[in-house]
């Protein structure tokens, strides 16, 4: 912390703690008076100093003598300096235990109307924030107060967890967050590898009910027939397409055994109806 | 007779135009062509000799067992008639003869009257027309049927004549063409589930 002395300037490092405040006096007046000072303190000092050797060499005899006049030979005790200086002692501490009662009543109900004035004009001339980032190991607090507190207990009490998700999840793209930063095939292959699914759908899955309903819905005999029906019509293609070219072969034997060397005239007349309709004749 | 390959295919699909393409139509836009591809080539060409043997045998085994399923269903009756004295009947062979002629001809005369084809011929994807394309008048298929059934070895000319023509089909001014019967479209699978 820095005062307001001046001293502030010398540390550039620190913060600007304590906040500056103008000089009491003026400085026409610090100036004769710095002196007035100095020259007291040069006259003072061998004064002082001559005084103490003074004290010192005669603090023996002026007790024994100090001593004899309060209680000089065969004066009755009563009658001595000593026993009344006793008895005035006595009342003077009487009177300041009294006394020191009272001041502390007083003095703790001027503390409490002093304390809070006197800090409030304190923390007003102090930078606490300032003050306590230069001089507090947060970092050190932060840990012990971390290894002290249940966090998660203080949490679950202390804060309205729903509210706060509600809030997070409204004002979050969950999908575009998820999509964005989550693995999803190693999410899913992890996933699987973790899963029996055969037994997952044995235990969760209708699986009879789901094929009964799958098999209501097919019509499997006509899907049958659809079949056999395709197999057969490729045999009799097939079949059909063997006999022609075997007519070809044959007519081309007879043609050459005949000598013939032109060609048949097998177009007749009119147009097939399988190359003029789409749907069969019945 | 023309070699398939030489003549122009038609696209996949039946996507074609509407219009007409080397003398022969193709089938509207969007209706489906369910004729196989190696196979439009050659419809409206006459049949040839194999073919047309394969589809009469088809026929004759279907007569045949209809004659013998007559014989069976005699005998069928004559056992519930009399059970006690029932004895398997015979019948000379030109019972049998005349049964099959007559089942022949009534079979052969319905399917070219009505439909062009019989199930020896839809089998085979034949059809018989007449001289201009269209299918046989009643009368001409009734001569026509009758001739075959009587004489069916005279089918066997189509090898020899230069038109795939037999004698029937000379004399009546018939023709046995490549007509394959054209199937509804089936359905696919995932349609039954629409359904």
């Amino acid at each position: 912390m820095t005062s307001t002395d001046g001293t502030a300037p010398q540390q550039p490092a620190a913060l600007p703690v304590v906040r500056r405040r103008q000089p009491a006096l003026p400085a026409a007046v610090e100036a004769p008076l710095d002196v007035a000072l100095g020259a007291a303190v040069v006259v003072a000092r061998p004064v002082v100093g001559a005084a103490d050797s003074v004290v010192r060499s005669l603090a023996p005899v002026a007790q024994s003598l100090w001593a004899l006049a309060l209680r000089p030979p065969l004066v009755p005790e009563q009658l001595t300096a000593g026993h009344a200086l006793d008895r005035l002692g006595e009342r003077g501490r009487a009177v300041r235990t009294a006394a020191g009662q009272d001041v502390v009543a007083i003095s703790d109900d001027t503390l409490d109307l002093l304390v809070p004035e006197i800090l409030v004009r304190v923390l007003d001339r102090i930078d606490l924030t300032s003050l306590v980032l230069q001089r507090v190991d947060l970092e050190r607090i932060a840990s012990e107060l971390l290894d002290q507190l249940d966090l998660t207990t203080v949490v679950l009490e202390k804060v309205d967890l729903h509210a706060i998700v509600t809030k997070a999840i409204d004002e979050l793209d969950l999908t575009e967050v998820v999509l964005q930063n989550v693995d999803l095939g190693s999410v899913v292959e992890a996933a699987l590898d973790s899963m029996d699914l055969n037994e997952v759908v044995r235990t969760r899955v209708d699986v009879a009910g789901l094929a009964e309903e799958v098999i209501d819905e097919v019509d499997l005999p006509d899907i049958i027939r659809d079949s056999t029906s395709g197999v057969a019509t490729v045999v009799v293609d097939g079949a059909r397409i063997s006999a022609v070219s075997a007519d070809e072969l044959v007519n081309r034997w007879i043609d050459r055994i005949m000598l013939r060397r032109k060609a048949r005239r097998t177009d007749a007349p009119g147009e097939p109806e399988s190359m003029l309709r789409g749907g069969d004749d019945g | 007779m023309a070699d398939v390959t030489d003549l122009p295919e038609m696209p996949e699909g039946g996507e074609a135009p509407d219009q007409e393409t080397s003398g022969r139509r193709v089938p509207k836009a969007h209706v489906p062509d369910p004729i196989p591809t190696a196979a439009r080539g050659f419809q409206g060409l006459r049949a040839g000799v194999v073919t047309r043997t394969i589809a009469g045998a088809v026929d004759y085994a279907v007569i045949t067992t209809v004659t013998v399923g007559t014989w069976v269903s005699y005998v069928v009756v004559l056992f519930l008639i009399k059970p006690i004295d029932f004895t398997l009947p015979t019948w000379p062979l030109w019972v049998f003869l005349v049964l099959g002629y007559s089942y022949m001809t009534l079979y052969l005369w319905t399917g070219w009257a009505w439909t062009g084809r019989t199930f020896g011929a839809r089998l085979m994807g034949l059809r018989v027309v007449d001289h201009r394309g269209n299918r046989l008048h009643w009368t001409v298929a009734l001569l026509r049927a009758a001739f075959c059934a009587l004489v069916p070895l005279l089918l066997w000319w189509c090898a020899i004549s230069r038109e795939n023509r037999s004698i029937p089909d000379v004399l009546l001014r018939t023709s046995v063409i490549h007509d394959w019967p054209v199937r509804a479209a089936v359905p696919a699978v995932g349609e039954h589930l629409d359904a």
